[in-house]
């Protein structure tokens, strides 16, 4: 614990970078694994002006942020969800494919769309589902154009689901094969 | 990030949500069918068995800028560049929505539009993505192809 308090930010994040990008969970690591209070003032006292050093340094970190996250926009960073603030706003089950098969977790106040949730969670946005008409799970088709972007589906607007629909719709229709690359020789991005 | 049209065959979709970055939730599958529909089975090296076969996620689940190392025409497939059969489904798709009747257009107030040399103004029709995506039986949609022509007109006539 010392040894990290007393590095530069740059050491640390060489450490452990996923410390570094958020000291708050950092810090709350520290609190629970020191247990001995004493300890911890001391280190408090003794370590202060290094601690108001790596604190100063926050404007470069949030630089270093904003530059990491330059892929994804401001609105995006900032929107926290309206199902996870006010408990009123109702979200239809039966619209997003079986209830036997999937289920909707609510995000945290602190999630965003483009945060990283626990395995398995996919982040989606309620239009795709209310609007577009789109039902789970994915198509190996819609899969495939996921997997050719390397996009997570919630990257793509609620527009493109309708397109990718419709696509396979007019094909079945044809009976002609659902492929990627004939849907890329119709769509660009 | 949307797709666009390079050679426009579906009629524009408009969200009616304007803010639908405010309402989004996650997903899991709670079922082994659900799991595997979003998983795929892939085979890796090992050095005690020949190989390991795995289940991945052939997509992330979570936000990631990998799309962003690459120049967006990376994306695209050129009609050059695809096989006989796409090009002949790329081709019966052409087709399929050159056979659509053109639509007449018409003033607000009913009369025809005339060009300068006196004829009917026509436009092209497209498939109406809207009204495709949300039927409950697109396929029988298509099958009632006169209806589906029918519903083309009379959103045109709106827009």
């Amino acid at each position: 614990m010392f040894v990290v308090v007393t590095c530069s930010p740059v050491w640390v994040a060489a450490m452990s970078p996923e410390l570094f990008e958020n000291p708050f969970v950092w810090q709350s690591d520290l609190l629970v694994s020191e247990r001995d209070e004493c300890e911890f003032l001391g280190l408090i006292l003794l370590h202060f002006p290094l601690l108001g050093l790596i604190m100063a340094s926050d404007s470069g970190r949030d630089s270093d942020a904003a530059h990491e996250h330059f892929w994804i926009g401001k609105e995006t960073l900032e929107t926290v969800s309206l199902f996870s603030t006010n408990g009123a706003v109702k979200i239809s089950r039966c619209l997003i494919g079986r209830k036997e098969d999937w289920e909707i977790i609510l995000p945290t106040t602190s999630g965003r769309v483009c945060s990283r949730f626990s395995a398995n969670h996919i982040p989606m946005y309620e239009a795709v589902f209310q609007e577009v008409g789109f039902n789970l799970p994915f198509s190996p088709f819609q899969a495939s154009v996921f997997e050719w972007l390397e996009l997570c589906p919630s990257q793509l607007r609620p527009d493109s689901f309708a397109y990718m629909m419709a696509f396979e719709s007019v094909c079945r229709f044809l009976r002609l094969p659902t492929t990627r690359e004939l849907f890329f020789a119709l769509f660009t991005i | 990030m949307s797709f666009r049209q390079r050679t426009v065959l579906f009629k524009a979709f408009t969200s009616e949500a304007t803010k639908f970055q405010t309402r989004f939730s996650l997903v899991r599958p709670r079922t082994e069918v659900a799991l595997s529909s979003v998983l795929k089975v892939v085979e890796r090296p090992h050095e005690d068995v020949r190989v390991v076969k795995e289940r991945m996620p052939p997509f992330s689940f979570c936000w990631t800028k990998n799309h962003f190392k690459h120049e967006p025409a990376m994306f695209r497939h050129s009609y050059l560049g695809l096989s006989d059969r796409n090009k002949t489904s790329f081709a019966r798709m052409l087709e399929f929505v050159g056979s659509f009747s053109r639509l007449e257009v018409v003033a607000e107030d009913g009369s025809s539009v005339l060009d300068s040399r006196g004829n009917q103004v026509t436009m092209a029709c497209f498939i109406d993505t809207r009204y495709l995506v949300l039927s409950k039986d697109p396929l029988n949609l298509f099958g009632r192809f006169d209806l589906l022509l029918f519903f083309l007109c009379l959103t045109h006539a709106f827009y």
